[in-house]
């Protein structure tokens, strides 16, 4: 078609935004979208087929199915979680589970917690104040929570069997609310690789509704929760491929060996009625920091949020093993480096719980003389003396008390 | 009800299934509904102030054709107060207030009136003040269904950051509907994931950076970190703004309406006077057609053009915000462009020379972003002041950020010079998928922060 030259000038010294302006103005295009190339021109692409508005709707469907089956052979197969960082919450856990499918299967007590069990308690010293008899596992994950035990447990043993006796440290037994345990988010990051898609709706429906949308979408995307995993990863790789594989070929070596922390707060003491806490010498910061916490924590309502939530997770627990040969025992761990106030708060669920046929709640006082600041090695963790007596006190508590085999 | 959360997908998946699935006639009460919900899902009572706006403009229109002479000019100024009324009281009543009390009271502590913004107010408004405009010009017929007129305005897609959509662009496609074709559905869909891909990977991520600097910039003296802290705040609007509108236009396509194009990738204009005809498109066209070219425009000589062209970035400036720090922000664009039509009159920059041109701009609109993001003219000044005169420092985008910069320059120079998203959106299915695919991947797993970073255009 010939062109006055003229226009043809005109036309090719326009702005792009003139451009725009006039091919929507003939119907060249219309205007806000279409493929503009420099200075407007538009380029045609031609299309793969002729496609109707049914097939690009089944394609975007077909689309998210594909993006799930990717997401799903990298997240859900597994291969992901075998290559976690070991000291990440997942890692830690997916260890566990690792080791006891890889190890040869015997009859244990495993002991459950977090990271009062994992520093307090030493599976070789409980075995050795058995007269090796009884073998014992520290299942301690530090900064997990009864649910995270849950599923943790349940993919631990899943015929209920290969636990003779499962014990859970508690931090006490009376239902005092403190942290909202229910809306702690970070347990999705714990159990993400435990988590099955029928999970999914329970798992998410167990925090506040402000969670939940986040956390369903976690379970479902696990990519979600790992991802700063995975930016670790992909920003040292071979690095990682070799942390992970030395850990879970050595890791479970390493914690069984492990001594405890060598700190003490020896000296440490407290005027409850004043408030006032007298610190020795030379404690650091965290040490100081939990041992607060601990002895005088900042006054919470009482609404029963604890309970509520106990009497789920725990209820949980001791239902899965119900009608087993294992018996479930919760033990009220030394609860600080002093005794602390009494909260004069109920132990509903435990008072529940001990009316179970397979449920022992050991007596709340059979710790309680382990309370001592030169057994500990903050407010929280047992150290290095503290570890080795309660792991035996424990080993005697359950052979004489709760019938560990 | 942010695009970026699983409620608005929720809502998007049902509400465009009800869509197809209902006879075309009841299609618009469907969509008014969800607007309004869409809306209400953020403040129910602010419902009743659109609703407010909506009636009265539609019904100055209906009087604007049906009368002639002074009675027609009387409606214009009554809608116009209207919206400028309302919008002035919500957004600039304790600007005003506290810069009167100010200059009267120098020194007396100002309590500012607890006033809640609506959203989007600033957006609607002016595009029911273009429609109102148009009839009385006579450029646009009037509408004479209500509910029609209503969804013009509430259309949830653009409801609360634009882009500004014209009545004529609206109706275009409304009145002659046909559900989007294969092509559309797929730029539609393309169209989201970019945004998506944008606001969440992209535009939260520099926003970290750019909020840790500007929270405190005393803190961080130096001159890499004031430029730096500044490009990551230009990049975080960018893509953060830029996001929205590829959202919004990519879920108009989904139900079949044709959005104009709001960015044309503005960071790699010329000139600041190209900038402006690549950055927030919608919004430099309205006050081009609705200001500049109501004052005059360039036809009554150069001074006269100048000043049109201040007073126009000025209001431009104002529009985007109650703060001295933006009109400031509006004045350093009207004063560049001025000096730019001077030196090189409407002319565009060709070739080599347009690659030191787009550095020297994009420096200069980094200059203006500083008033824009700091908060307070004193702030503004100091990291002005570490621009230019401070000592070297360390650049604050670093490691992840700086490969995502560099990236997102690729993608925008193949797509300014190849149109590599279009062949993207229009290539064989496999590569569209795998496309799509990625860009899902990327959403699950790089996006920057579980937290959810508010629009950046919202307060506006």
């Amino acid at each position: 078609m010939a062109v006055d030259p003229e226009l043809r000038r005109a036309v090719e010294a326009m702005e792009p935004a003139e451009l725009d302006d006039l091919q929507a103005l003939i119907g060249v295009r219309r205007k806000g979208f279409g493929v503009a190339g420099e200075r407007g021109r538009v380029r045609q692409f031609p299309a793969a087929r002729a496609w109707t508005l049914r097939d690009a709707v089944i394609w975007s469907l077909a689309t998210l199915l594909l993006f799930f089956a990717v997401d799903g052979l990298v997240f859900h197969s597994g291969w992901y979680m075998s290559y976690l960082e070991p000291n990440s919450s997942a890692g830690q856990l997916e260890s566990q589970i690792f080791w006891l499918r890889h190890e040869p299967e015997k009859t244990e007590t495993a002991v459950f917690g977090d990271s009062r069990i994992g520093e307090g308690f030493s599976a070789r010293a409980a075995r050795a104040a058995t007269g090796d008899t009884v073998e014992f596992r520290n299942m301690g994950v530090a900064g997990s929570t009864p649910r995270v035990w849950y599923y943790l447990l349940r993919d631990a043993d899943p015929e209920r069997k290969r636990f003779s006796t499962v014990v859970f440290g508690i931090d006490h037994y009376a239902d005092v609310d403190g942290e909202d345990q229910a809306n702690r988010i970070g347990d999705l990051n714990y159990v993400v690789g435990r988590l099955r898609l029928s999970d999914c709706p329970e798992f998410a429906l167990s925090f506040h509704s402000e969670f939940r949308s986040r956390v369903l979408a976690g379970c479902i995307l696990r990519g979600i929760p790992l991802r700063d995993d995975l930016h670790a990863l992909l920003e040292k790789p071979s690095l990682r491929f070799s942390a992970a594989k030395d850990w879970r070929n050595k890791g479970h070596g390493y914690l069984d060996g492990y001594s405890g922390k060598p700190e003490d707060v020896a000296g440490l003491t407290v005027d409850y009625a004043a408030r006032k806490i007298s610190y020795p010498p030379g404690l650091k910061d965290w040490q100081r920091d939990t041992v607060r916490g601990t002895l005088l924590p900042d006054p919470v309502p009482q609404l029963g949020i604890l309970r509520d939530y106990r009497r789920k997770w725990l209820g949980k627990i001791a239902d899965f093993y119900a009608g087993s040969k294992t018996r479930v025992v919760f033990l009220e761990l030394p609860r600080g480096p002093l005794p602390p106030m009494e909260s004069g708060v109920p132990a509903y669920v435990m008072n529940e719980l001990r009316r179970r046929p397979n449920v022992v709640v050991l007596p709340a006082e059979t710790f309680h003389e382990l309370e001592r600041p030169d057994l500990f090695a903050d407010g929280l963790h047992l150290n290095h003396a503290g570890r080795p007596l309660f792991s035996e006190k424990l080993a005697r508590a359950l052979t004489t008390g709760a019938g560990a085999r | 009800m942010l695009f970026t959360t699983l409620q608005f997908a929720i809502f998007l998946a049902v509400v465009l299934g009800l869509h197809y699935a209902l006879p075309k006639p009841a299609r618009r009460y469907l969509l008014l509904a969800a607007s309004l919900y869409f809306y209400m899902a953020w403040n129910p009572k602010f419902v009743v102030l659109i609703l407010l706006l909506i009636t009265i403009d539609f019904f100055a229109a209906k009087w604007i054709v049906s009368r002639a002479g002074p009675a027609r000019r009387m409606a214009l100024m009554l809608s116009l107060a209207a919206n400028i009324g309302l919008l002035g009281w919500f957004k600039y009543a304790n600007f005003f207030r506290e810069t009167w009390l100010n200059v009267a009271h120098p020194g007396a502590p100002v309590v500012p009136m607890d006033i809640i913004l609506p959203l989007g107010i600033s957006f609607h408004t002016f595009q029911s003040i273009s429609y109102v405009i148009d009839v009385y010009r006579g450029e646009q017929a009037v509408i004479e269904s209500y509910v029609d007129y209503s969804l013009f305005v509430a259309f949830f897609p653009q409801l609360v950051a634009g882009p500004i959509v014209r009545a004529k662009e609206f109706f275009h496609d409304y009145f002659n509907w046909s559900a989007p074709t294969a092509q559309e559905w797929h730029q539609g869909v393309y169209f989201i994931l970019t945004g998506l891909v944008k606001k969440m990977v992209f535009a939260d991520r520099f926003a970290m950076v750019a909020d840790a600097y500007f929270a405190n910039p005393q803190a961080m003296p130096g001159l890499l970190q004031a430029w730096s802290g500044t490009i990551a705040f230009g990049l975080q609007i960018f893509f953060d703004f830029s996001g929205y509108t590829d959202i919004a236009i990519g879920v108009a396509l989904l139900f079949g309406y044709h959005f104009p194009e709001n960015f044309r990738r503005p960071y790699l204009a010329a000139s600041v006077t190209e900038f402006w005809r690549r950055w927030h498109i919608t919004l430099s066209s309205w006050l081009r057609d609705y200001i500049y070219i109501s004052l005059g425009g360039n036809r009554r000589g150069s001074i006269r053009t100048w000043a049109n062209l201040m007073a126009t970035m000025l209001l431009g400036g104002l529009w985007h915000g109650a703060s001295w720090n933006f009109v400031i922000w509006g004045g350093f664009h009207g004063a560049v462009l001025a000096v730019e039509r001077v030196v090189w009159g409407r002319g565009a920059q060709r070739g080599l020379a347009r690659i030191p041109l787009t550095v020297v701009t994009f420096l200069i609109v980094n200059v203006g972003w500083v008033f824009f993001r700091a908060k307070g003219l004193p702030a503004a000044l100091f990291v002005l002041r570490e621009m230019f005169a401070g000592v070297a420092g360390t650049s604050l985008l670093t490691g992840a950020n700086l490969w995502l910069a560099l990236a997102a320059l690729g993608v925008a120079l193949a797509e300014e010079y190849g149109q590599a998203l279009g062949r993207l959106a229009n290539g064989p299915v496999w590569v569209r998928t795998t496309a799509a695919v990625l860009a899902l991947l990327a959403l699950e797993l790089f996006t920057a922060s579980d937290l959810a970073i508010p629009f950046v255009y919202f307060q506006f």
